[in-house]
């Protein structure tokens, strides 16, 4: 008897190229076409605000003497204070976006594609050492309790080159620009990471605060 | 329900909890403690390793009084730190309390330490004269034949890849040793392995003939089975302590999350010696490391291990064979 399932041998290469297909689409760094780097005017314009802020930030700086390795961390602490201030006068009324502008949406859709690629192992991993915040305020230190999750070192290959004094950095679902030696949030991109994700990647972020 | 009731399960569910956190063990008597058996060569480098120390609380200061006790019979020049230096605030009093008052008696010594950045520290710890790290977040030094390359894996920028590239070609010292916070394979429960780091740092360490990476992050001692001709040691239970996390799989050779621990390392000519010591100075295990595969002792490297205690898993069930090169056994 002929089995009811039996497929003919166009339907059975039609399966395997469906097969394929889904496989290929699996978000799997194996199979899954890498995010290109950010470029073009969006680009262009966004690390041209970048240096701006390191324009404005290296002549606000300018009248504090240069910090050296010390003994002391009081002096360590100090100086911190005294930059971030200094920085912080110099942008009275900066605002979310200022630094991000226009090129936000691009960087937003840059990190979820990066995101959706990682296995659900390292989106686990990543979730856990998310602090969980809401979104930092411009000009606002880094809050000092809180961890500095480590950033991805692909995406960093796929975002635009920041200048030395400057970092990217995940609070929560948040994305910051953070000045370095003032702990100063420079901008924010807010909740660019999507949810939880998946199963297995759930956060637990009360949980891990601190660990 | 009666008075008596209530305090009776009250009094269950704390016997519970403490059964289920574990006591604290106790410190072994001073007769009882392990004394360092490594080896001590006239011209060896001599240091030990540390992570997750920064928590200013008693396991930090108890693994610091038997790293001091340790000296004694192995008198080690440097300390290498691997991360979360100072937990939660970092105020002059934070730099005391989490670091300058554990290890005072160690700098009164004039050893040194060199840190490396964990995702606790703010990277302005660079600038601390203490820390060694001459104001920059990744660094190199040379000690006697090994030159050992401190990165700050929380943010590992194409600029930090280039100049390590560019370091381990121009290093002439036998022994390459990578030291920083996220470790590349870890069996932890909690974080695991950084996959995207090992993505980017591995190719480079198989390369350029980094032998041996050191890391913490995970709060217990982990020694991973070679990668790629690569040994990876975990060891960031130092001061915090995640009980019971590592996962025993294929990577597991050894490991030990029970209680805190700290690590003491000899190199001398074309070995590597540790021993890996707990909070309370039992010896967790021992072993050694050959420069390269090519020149293993017959006797074997790193399988020598001392038999699985409690609260450890290992690979290293076997009886430690004569060690190469008159090195007293640990076992």
């Amino acid at each position: 008897m002929k089995c009811p399932f039996a497929l003919s041998k166009r339907g059975a290469a039609a399966a395997v190229w469906i097969s394929w297909l889904m496989l290929a689409g699996a978000p799997t760094r194996a199979f899954a076409a890498a995010p290109a780097p950010l470029q073009g005017a969006v680009a262009k314009q966004f690390v041209q605000r970048t240096r701006s802020y390191g324009e404005l930030r290296k002549s606000a700086v300018a009248g504090l003497p240069k910090l050296v390795e010390t003994p002391s961390p009081v002096e360590i602490s100090a100086r911190e204070k005294a930059v971030a201030e200094a920085i912080r006068a110099r942008r009275a009324g900066a605002k979310r976006g200022d630094v991000f502008g226009d090129a936000g949406p691009a960087i937003q859709a840059l990190v979820r594609a990066d995101w959706s690629q990682r296995p659900s192992a390292e989106r686990k991993a990543a979730w856990a050492e998310l602090p969980p915040v809401s979104a930092p305020a411009v000009n606002a230190p880094y809050p000092p309790t809180l961890p500095l999750a480590t950033f991805p070192p692909e995406l960093l290959t796929l975002l635009p080159q920041l200048p030395k004094s400057m970092e990217y950095r995940f609070a929560g679902p948040h994305l910051i620009l953070r000045d370095v030696d003032a702990n100063l949030v420079v901008d924010v991109l807010p909740d660019v990471l999507p949810g939880p994700g998946p199963a297995g990647a759930t956060p637990r972020l009360g949980q891990d605060a601190g660990k | 329900m009666s008075r008596a009731g209530a305090r009776a399960i009250a009094l269950a569910a704390l016997a519970a909890v403490a059964v289920a956190c574990g006591p604290a063990a106790q410190i072994l008597p001073p007769e009882l403690r392990h004394v360092v058996a490594l080896p001590r060569f006239d011209n060896s480098i001599q240091f030990a390793v540390i992570g997750d120390t920064g928590t200013g609380n008693l396991p930090q200061y108890q693994v610091a009084e038997r790293m001091v006790e340790a000296r004694e019979n192995f008198p080690f020049e440097f300390v290498i730190m691997l991360g979360d230096n100072l937990y939660g605030l970092e105020r002059p009093v934070d730099y005391e309390r989490k670091f300058a008052v554990p290890y005072a008696k160690l700098l009164d010594e004039k050893v040194e330490f060199y840190a490396s950045l964990g995702n606790h520290d703010n990277p302005n710890q660079r600038f601390y004269e203490n820390f060694h790290m001459g104001g920059e977040r990744y660094y190199a030094f040379s000690k006697g034949p090994a030159r050992f390359f401190a990165l700050d894996s929380n943010y590992m920028t194409e600029e930090q890849v280039a100049w390590l590239i560019r370091e381990l070609k121009a290093t002439r010292q036998p022994w390459k040793i990578a030291f920083f916070h996220h470790p590349l394979y870890s069996s932890g429960g909690f974080h695991g392995s950084s996959l995207g780091l090992r993505e980017r740092l591995e190719p480079i360490f198989v390369k350029y003939g980094v032998r041996v990476v050191f890391s913490g992050h995970e709060h217990f001692y982990e020694r991973i089975k070679p990668q790629h001709g690569v040994y990876y040691f975990i060891a960031g239970g130092s001061a915090r302590l995640r009980r019971n996390d590592i996962n025993s799989d294929e990577l597991t050779a050894a490991g030990f999350d029970t209680d805190n621990s700290f690590m003491l390392v000899e190199i001398e000519d074309d070995e590597l010696y540790f021993e890996t010591i707990s909070r309370t100075g039992e010896l967790v295990e021992s072993g050694e490391i050959a420069r390269s595969d090519e020149k293993a002792p017959e006797t074997g490297t790193t399988e020598q291990l001392a038999p699985a205690k409690r609260g450890q898993s290992g690979t290293g069930a076997k009886e430690r064979p004569a060690p190469a090169r008159g090195a007293a056994s640990g076992s």
